[in-house]
């Protein structure tokens, strides 16, 4: 049986929990707004500015082809679905998800669409290669980054 | 029928002559905290006073001290936020009144310490919110608008996180260390 006294103080621990989870989550949520506008005008002056990013982008089919598209220049701000688009020509089948701001690529160069191998995005960082934690269109193209696109199962094969 | 002879008023006596020893303890400690903007044993002793003696001994405590800091501080004087920091600090008087109708048992004091702590952040947090919201209201009149507030609110939450947790802190060790203290100090030590 828990008494009176427990019961306020759990909850005024559970209210305490509340407000500093809340406060937390208002500062992180205003701290990368800012970021996120500081760094769209960095873009915009970069942009003015004539500058081009240089990055090395890898398609993996799967079958032992790869083709590999070093010094690749790109405007500041261009995320990856837009660079995979100059890169294959618009040779991309994709479903947009404006849920989630999201294009969800199905094939390309006509390779996918099989319903169980995918293409999965992988960024070239600290010498190994990781998956990348978002989506292509989440994902910015940086200067001297490399990526790669492997077609694989369940988008988990290593390029 | 006078407090000589008269226990109780003996013991009501005593308890007007904390005001002054308790405001003047926040005072001084308020100088030696003055670095740290946000860490005060002012919200404490509101509290533990409120706690022994009731909401009304700890709202003048609250009142005579936070309008004596208002005049005094080494930032000068407060201005018109002055009613609002006092008003704030009258939370802080109300919950240690009520925190002592529901952890009344004070052999029990240290056991809910945690809950004393918990119950002095929420405290912290609507001071902090009560006076960003005046100082947006003060420093915007008449011009105050939704996303004003909001900046201002956004804008104060580094200060609250550290008033908050120095909050918890005190509550946490001072405030049941004063609860069981104080009433000893005043039968003179016994």
């Amino acid at each position: 049986m828990v008494t009176r006294g427990a019961f306020y103080g759990i909850t005024v621990i559970l209210v305490a929990l509340l407000l500093l989870s809340s406060f937390t989550a208002v500062y992180y949520y205003s701290q990368y707004g800012q970021a996120e506008s500081q760094n769209r005008s960095y873009v915009q002056q970069l942009q003015r500015l004539g500058v081009k990013y240089n990055s090395d982008i890898l398609f993996d089919f799967g079958n032992g082809t790869r083709a590999w598209h070093n010094d690749t220049l790109f405007q500041p701000g261009t995320n990856m679905y837009v660079a995979t688009q100059i890169m294959t020509g618009g040779r991309i089948n994709d479903t947009y998800y404006p849920k989630y701001s999201e294009h969800f690529i199905t094939a390309m160069y006509n390779v996918g669409d099989t319903g169980n191998d995918y293409w999965g995005l992988w960024i070239f960082n600290a010498s190994v290669w990781q998956m990348s934690s978002a989506g292509a269109d989440e994902v910015q193209v940086t200067n001297n980054s490399v990526f790669a696109w492997s077609y694989g199962l369940n988008n988990g094969t290593q390029p | 029928m006078t407090w000589l002879d008269n226990p109780s008023g003996l013991a009501e006596v005593r308890q007007i002559a904390l005001v002054p020893v308790l405001s003047a303890l926040i005072v001084g400690s308020d100088f030696a905290l003055a670095p740290y903007v946000d860490v005060k044993l002012l919200d404490v002793v509101v509290f533990s006073a409120a706690f022994l003696f009731g909401f009304r001994l700890g709202a003048v405590v609250a009142i005579i001290s936070e309008g004596a800091w208002s005049f005094v501080s080494p930032w000068g004087f407060a201005g018109p936020i002055m009613p609002f920091l006092i008003g704030g600090e009258l939370v802080f008087a109300a919950a240690g009144w009520w925190a002592s109708k529901v952890w009344s048992d004070r052999s029990k004091v240290a056991q809910n310490s945690i809950f004393i702590a918990a119950l002095m952040l929420i405290c912290a947090f609507a001071w902090d919110f009560e006076t960003n919201l005046a100082t947006a209201f003060i420093a915007s009149w008449p011009g105050t608008t939704l996303p004003i507030v909001v900046a201002w609110q956004i804008s104060g939450i580094p200060f609250s996180i550290i008033h908050e947790a120095a909050d918890f802190l005190l509550g946490l060790f001072f405030a049941p260390a004063a609860i069981l203290l104080m009433p000893r100090l005043m039968k003179g030590g016994s």
